[in-house]
């Protein structure tokens, strides 16, 4: 017997792309720094959860292979690259 | 003498650049007193110029100040050329983006931000890019968010994407957008499937979105006065990490270019011709003088390196976007310091752009340059495009003091590929014709037939330079 849950899985994805292929035109004369300003604070919560995650997985790997946690990688050189 | 404050540094209430006595100098006001004394005390300044990332510069004394209430001048190291972001190849402009974000990322370490990320901000500089505006910097302001993401995305991401995912000649929109690319009409140009890497998911699409949604609330409240939750440190790290992969992840290459083999190809010279023409140019080179060359029609650069060689600065001139990736892609794989490739096209050069048409110069306002490279050339902009070789004379004796420069006549196969298509309307497209033509701006000094080929090679002096 056939579980209904993907089917609705696939209606949500599928809506969603709809909505995500068109994007409404912006009125030109209107700052759109406001819609930046909230959807940054927005995803800043998601994407800073990302980074806590990604740093307490790293903590856990160096504490596993006996690595300091600043030694595990870097994005760019100078002087921020910290963890 | 009289100041001359430079068109483009307007916006800023914080200072502004300007010219005296030949000295391009930035006078800092009072009112950034503050934010500019964070910058050099919180050791920022030192990290970023040793960082190579922003363009150093020396305290002046004060009596230079162009306006009242100045706090500091500066003198800033000179950029030899000023380029636009419309004018440079992927590679340049994906590489601007993440010395940007590299830039905001050192800057949150002293407890500073970038508080604009606009790609006219940087310039390139011994062939890499650099940040030229020092009074880019404010300390951080506790728990909000980038105050320069919208003009990143546009500015950045939005090119990149359009060109790595639909065209590379949509880079050009910038030309039009001078504030960056609008994101409802990039995410509007995007193909759907842009929309399955999440960071531009996040940062063009569902970013435009938010735009629009929200652009009814810039009357009621301020986005500076909105109460929201604060946004940390890790969201702020988040959100460069996040960027940082959308740029990263980016890429173009051109699938074919009908200019990048020109030199390589069999047709257009034997091996003998090449080498003979590379005699050439380096001969009449060295009776050239002066610091700076442009190389029009330049293609992968070859013969730009030439003159580099010799000390000038040199900027090389393609209108082929591939061919221009080429260049840089070489210049930086060998660390080459005085070449600056990028994207023009000659029969329609970048105009003068902005606030009352002055903002960004236009190509020939950048000029002129002490000696000019034109091989190659001619028979595509008075064949190819109808230019009259009276004007092109013209043209050249404007931008140059020493012109080097090839006439390929009409048995060249080359030339014959471009009459092929078109009815011979240039009677007057002759060695002779083209002597008399560049002879009355030009004294021609020397005029040269390359071995195994019917092409000229000539050096020539414009009649009225210095």
């Amino acid at each position: 017997m056939r579980s209904k849950s993907p089917s609705i899985g696939w209606f949500v994805l599928v809506v969603l792309c709809f909505w995500l292929l068109v994007v409404p035109a912006a009125n030109a004369y209107v700052d759109p720094g406001t819609g930046s300003y909230i959807f940054q604070v927005l995803i800043g919560v998601f994407l800073g959860a990302a980074v806590a995650v990604k740093v307490f997985w790293r903590r856990i790997w160096g504490f596993v292979t006996r690595k300091p946690v600043g030694s595990t990688s870097s994005r760019t050189a100078g002087p921020d690259k910290e963890d | 003498m009289t100041p001359s404050v430079v068109p483009s540094s307007f916006r800023d209430p914080s200072g502004f650049v300007f010219t005296r006595d030949q000295e391009l100098l930035r006078q800092v006001d009072a009112s950034w007193r503050d934010q500019y004394d964070l910058l050099m005390g919180s050791g920022l300044y030192s990290a970023l110029v040793e960082a190579r990332l922003l363009v150093p510069h020396e305290e002046v004394e004060l009596s230079k100040a162009a306006g009242p209430d100045a706090y500091r001048v500066l003198r800033p190291e000179r950029i030899p050329f000023i380029s636009y972001p419309y004018e440079w190849s992927f590679g340049q402009l994906k590489d601007a983006a993440l010395i940007t974000l590299r830039i905001q990322r050192v800057a949150l370490v002293h407890g500073m931000s970038l508080r604009d990320a606009s790609a006219f901000n940087i310039q390139f500089r011994s062939g890499r890019p650099v940040l030229i505006d020092s009074l880019s910097f404010e300390k951080l302001p506790e728990g909000k968010p980038w105050v320069a993401y919208r003009q990143f995305c546009q500015h950045f991401l939005a090119p990149l994407a359009l060109a790595a995912y639909r065209d590379i000649r949509l880079t050009q929109l910038a030309r039009v957008h001078i504030d960056g690319i609008p994101l409802d009409l990039a995410a509007g140009l995007l193909p759907f499937r842009a929309r399955f890497r999440v960071p531009l998911l996040l940062h063009l699409f569902l970013h435009a979105r938010s735009q629009v949604r929200h652009q009814a609330d810039a009357n009621q409240e301020g986005s500076n006065g909105r109460r929201t939750r604060p946004f940390t440190s890790q969201a702020f790290r988040g959100l460069l990490d996040s960027l940082e992969k959308a740029v990263t992840k980016l890429t173009w290459r051109p699938a074919t270019s009908p200019w990048a083999g020109y030199y390589t190809e069999a047709d257009s010279y034997s091996t003998e011709a090449m080498e003979h023409k590379q005699q050439l140019v380096e001969v009449f080179l060295d009776r050239t003088s002066g610091r700076t060359a442009w190389d029009l029609g330049a293609n992968t650069g070859r013969f730009s390196r030439m003159a580099a060689a010799r000390g000038m600065h040199t900027v090389s001139f393609d209108l082929d976007p591939a061919a221009v990736e080429s260049n840089y892609s070489q210049a930086v794989r060998e660390d080459e310091t005085a070449l600056l490739p990028l994207v023009v096209d000659l029969v329609n050069p970048s105009p003068s752009i902005g606030w009352e048409n002055h903002e960004r110069q236009s190509l020939l306002e950048r000029g002129p340059a002490d000696v000019v490279l034109a091989l190659a050339l001619i028979h595509h902009l008075a064949i190819g495009n109808n230019v009259p070789l009276e004007r092109l004379a013209s043209f050249f004796g404007g931008l140059c003091t020493w012109l080097i420069v090839e006439f390929v006549p009409k048995s060249d196969p080359k030339v014959q590929v471009l009459l092929a298509s078109r009815e011979d309307v240039f009677p007057g497209y002759t060695q002779e014709g083209f002597e008399r033509a560049f002879g009355a701006r030009f004294d021609i000094q020397a005029g040269e037939q390359i071995k195994d080929s019917d092409r000229v090679l000539y050096l020539m002096r414009a009649r009225d330079s210095r």
